[in-house]
């Protein structure tokens, strides 16, 4: 199906979002909360869209064929910079958030500051639910006292050590710390594992072993106990013995 | 108790309940809603039950459901004669019985007085109730909520019974679409059209829900509803889901009403003890069961989809609608959600008729049930006027009517308050002048105003009520309120009020009434949900019609309204004050200083600015100075 973004004829699939559609075909739509492997929540607001001249969030809108899509409208522009200066009253010192006022062309904040550090857009709990399956963070609270943590912020029996909150938070404020043979996130340690061949360490806890086998996985669990090198190397012999095995055969 | 087994047999029993009513036998009808109660109406009711008996009297005693006059609680209406009394006491049981139930006479003591002190006789001529219109609240004040019979008896679940016997769904929702019926809870959209969204979609089991959530503060008709006629919202969802083809009905209802929810498991109880919940219903192969799910009590978690969240066990927060809820709702099967009152409506519209129905209310609906309001609304009408309460009345009833008749006009009007403005909707509603009095009440006319129908409530204000204040007030409100979600509601919010709180202490400046319309404009646009959509309707409203009062702040720290405690300076009146003293006593800091038929006067270092002088005074002689009147009076 087409759908016609800035009046130009747009090739869509069926059941994507506009903002999918919009970034696979190059068009630049800022967007905070977004991420391609999770469900779209539309928290952060930012990816504003005009769609049959209403303005509304790409990302939960779903493209219909002949879609008309207008990404820089007088009406957007306006609102997504005051957006963005919510944003960055709430978190003043962001990188992120610096380029997007640059490119935005959003001036000086005129709101009071709050100086915190998350711009609250709920990734790293759903990366926790819906991919890592640990469960482990939680939004709490409820208006301006909301918060993104284990539950009552202490160190969660449900946190794997995978990092992959602090990978997926746009304004990178999830802190952790890594030593040889240790890692701690959201004041929890555990202890990393190490390759079963050479005993480098793993970006791997034992916690994390243990949810992935419960979850079931396409990877031989054994092949999670190496390291990168090691398991390149068990790979290739594995390939080589299927190989000869075949020229054998043959 | 024997199930029906076919339509005509309940419609007969219910006619046998109907003609076997003998209206002329005395009746005690005596309130027990929830705000008569806290004012003891259960002791009253015991006494008249015991007297009632003791003496062999000729009369039945009801435990009615909310008469909406709560102030005035307990209340006690005797029939046939229509006799109103109020704030009856247990020991005035006796000679209500003896004197007006025997004797037919009137007790002065317990009859109801307007502000100039006339009495009124009759329920139906006090003023209050004079210009009402009370159909979903007609049987209130008849009926015992606990007893299903008495719900027959005025020809309850008749309706249904006929709609069984018909057979006929789609014809159902055809007459729900004409009737106009437009939702109660807050955006108005037309019932008709949204159940049939659901009746046409594909997925089973098909959901129907009741919103008994009722979160704005100060509202309270949904629960005089449930407790003073639960079964009418029973038959009403037992029509939408015969409609609808839904088999599961939920009412969510929050925790905070213990008494609503004791009377609607007694009336479901009911309701299966005769076979019209469970299966096959009446013996027409419908089968239908209601359950109740209790809410936290969250403001956000009336909204629909925070309602699905809540009944399946996560926490209440709005969630995407890919697909509108009516197609994939709760459990992602096709649900159909409609208001308290929305619900209560419907056994009416059959029971007497869509030209009935729509002879009530504004617009002409033949064409789209979007084309006017139809049928009565329940306001919740509170603050600066004589009489609050519950008020049932036309869609398109005047604010002059429903302020000045029915809420007996502005307190305190002889110590020279005025009118100002009445905030409708609820937190997020608006806040509408005195030059739009006039308007009539329906959905259209309060959403072109900036305000909306919201729940119903009416919150009406004098020219003491500052708006600014009154703006940070309901920003605040929301803030803690806002699911904190998305960016614009959460963010907004906490920008606006810091900036509101700013202005009410004397420290805001010109570039923030602009700001404040930023804000405001792009929370109406880039919020999730409703909540935050309509957020920014107390300030859009008060800075569109009370701009001035925000200037005032601004630029000379001037509170317009006299009530910004940081703005303002309470002085006596040395001509006027006459040394009687009260407001010496009534002073809680002893700021007042004065002998008897002497001026008193103000220590400011101790005024902590209450406010009490003011009221107490009953000669005008203290002055509430704010702004440049300040330095000139007082040289500080
Ligand atoms: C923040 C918020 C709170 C709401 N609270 C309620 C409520 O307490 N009761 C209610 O019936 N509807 C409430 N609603 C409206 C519902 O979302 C929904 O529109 C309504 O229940 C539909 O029923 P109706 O069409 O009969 O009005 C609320 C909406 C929002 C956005
Ligand atoms: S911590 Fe990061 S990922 Fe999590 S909500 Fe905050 S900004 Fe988003
Ligand atoms: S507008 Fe946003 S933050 Fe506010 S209640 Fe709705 S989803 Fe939550
Ligand atoms: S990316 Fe769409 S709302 Fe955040």
């Amino acid at each position: 199906m087409n759908i016609i973004i800035n009046g130009k004829d747009v090739a869509a699939r069926k059941g994507e979002t506009v903002l999918e559609a919009a970034l696979r075909e190059g068009y630049d739509i800022p967007h905070l909360c977004y991420h391609p492997a999770l469900k779209p929540e539309g928290n952060c607001r930012l990816c504003l869209v005009e769609v049959g001249g209403k303005v509304t969030t790409a990302c939960t809108t779903t493209v219909r064929d002949g879609m008309v899509i207008e990404l820089d409208t007088e009406e957007v522009n306006k609102h997504r910079r005051t957006v963005l200066e919510m944003l960055k009253a709430l978190v003043p010192k962001s990188p992120i958030l610096e380029e997007l006022s640059a490119k935005f062309g959003l001036g000086k904040v005129r709101l009071a500051s709050s100086d915190e550090v998350c711009i609250k857009c709920g990734l790293c709990v759903r990366v926790c639910a819906e991919l890592v399956g640990a469960d482990a963070l939680a939004q709490e609270g409820r208006g301006t006292e909301t918060f993104f943590n284990p539950p009552f912020n202490e160190p969660s029996p449900d946190c794997v050590g995978c990092t992959a909150c602090a990978f997926v938070c746009p304004v990178q404020c999830i802190k952790y710390e890594k030593t040889d043979d240790k890692i701690t996130i959201w004041g929890k340690t555990m202890d990393r594992l190490r390759c079963t061949k050479c005993g480098a360490s793993l970006d791997l806890t034992a916690e994390h072993m243990e949810l992935i086998k419960k979850r079931g996985t396409n990877l031989h669990p054994e092949n999670l106990n190496l390291c990168d090198t090691c398991s390149r190397a068990e790979t290739l012999r594995t390939m080589k013995t299927v190989v000869e095995s075949q020229l054998t055969l043959s | 108790m024997e199930k029906f087994k076919s339509p005509s047999e309940l419609e007969s029993f219910v006619n046998g309940l109907e003609s076997a009513v003998d209206h002329n036998k005395p009746k005690i009808s005596v309130c027990r809603g929830t705000g008569c109660i806290a004012s003891g109406a259960s002791k009253v009711s015991a006494k008249f039950t015991q007297v009632v008996k003791d003496k062999n009297i000729h009369a039945d005693v009801v435990e009615t459901g909310c008469h909406g006059f709560c102030e005035r609680g307990p209340l006690v209406v005797i029939h046939p004669s229509e006799t109103f009394y109020q704030k009856v006491k247990e020991t005035d049981v006796e000679e209500i019985l003896d004197k007006t139930l025997a004797g037919g006479q009137i007790i002065p003591r317990l009859q109801y007085r307007d502000e100039a002190k006339i009495a009124y006789e009759k329920e139906k001529e006090v003023p209050f109730y004079k210009d009402q219109m009370r159909v979903v609240f007609g049987m209130n004040g008849h009926i015992d909520p606990t007893r299903i019979e008495d719900y027959m008896s005025f020809g309850g679940y008749k309706a249904f019974a006929q709609v069984i016997t018909k057979g006929n769904p789609a014809s159902v929702i055809d007459t729900v679409v004409a009737s106009g019926l437009r939702g109660r809870g807050g955006a108005g959209f037309p019932a008709g059209l949204k159940w049939k969204s659901t009746a046409e979609a594909s997925g089973e089991p098909k959901y129907i829900i009741c919103n008994a959530d009722e979160g704005d503060p100060g509202a309270f008709m949904d629960r005089s509803i449930m407790e003073g006629n639960p079964h009418s919202v029973l038959e009403g969802m037992l029509i939408g889901a015969y409609a609808i083809g839904a088999s599961i009905g939920y009412i969510y209802i929050r925790n905070e009403y213990p008494l609503a929810l004791e009377r609607l498991e007694i009336a479901l109880n009911q309701a299966r003890e005769y076979g019209l919940l469970g299966e096959n219903i009446l013996g027409s192969g419908f089968n239908f069961d209601i359950l109740i799910s209790r809410g936290g009590g969250a403001f956000v978690c009336g909204e629909s989809t925070a309602l699905m969240e809540s009944i399946e066990g996560r926490v209440g927060r709005p969630r995407v609608k890919w697909k509108r809820t009516a197609i994939s709702g709760l459990w992602g099967k096709p649900t159909n959600i409609n208001n308290v009152e929305t619900w209560a409506n419907v056994p009416y519209i059959f029971l007497r008729g869509v030209d009935w129905y729509t002879s009530i209310g504004t617009g002409d609906v033949s064409k789209s049930p979007w084309n006017g309001s139809k049928g009565t609304k329940i306001f919740s009408l509170v603050g600066k006027v004589n009489n609050t309460g519950l008020v049932e009345v036309p869609m398109g009833t005047t604010l002059r009517t429903i302020v000045f008749d029915i809420g007996g006009g502005i307190k305190d009007s002889k110590k020279g308050r005025t009118f100002k403005a009445v905030q409708t909707g609820g937190p997020s509603g608006g806040c509408i002048p005195s030059e739009f009095l006039d308007i009539g009440v329906d959905f259209d006319e309060l959403t072109r105003l900036g305000s909306m129908m919201g729940s119903g409530g009416l919150i009406v204000m004098d020219d003491r009520t500052c708006m600014v204040e009154v703006a940070r007030y309901f920003v605040d409100f929301l803030k803690e309120e806002s699911c904190g979600k998305c960016t614009p509601c959460r963010e907004g919010l906490r920008a606006m009020s810091n900036i509101l709180n700013r202005i009410v202490r004397g420290h805001g400046r010109m570039e923030d009434l602009d700001l404040l319309e930023d804000l405001a404009t792009t929370m109406v646009v880039a919020s999730f949900c409703n909540l935050g959509q309509t957020a920014a309707n107390p300030v859009l409203s008060t800075l569109k019609y009370f701009r001035n009062e925000y200037i005032d702040h601004i630029q000379t720290k001037t509170c317009t309204a006299r009530q910004c405690t940081e703005l303002i300076k309470f002085t006596i009146n040395p001509e006027t004050c006459t040394g009687c003293t009260i407001c010496a006593r009534k002073c809680p800091t002893s700021a007042i200083s004065g002998e008897t038929k002497k001026v008193h006067v103000v220590d400011q270092s101790k005024c902590v600015q209450c406010g009490v002088c003011f009221d107490v005074c009953n000669f005008n002689a203290v002055n509430v100075l704010s702004g440049p009147e300040i330095k000139d009076k007082l040289g500080v």
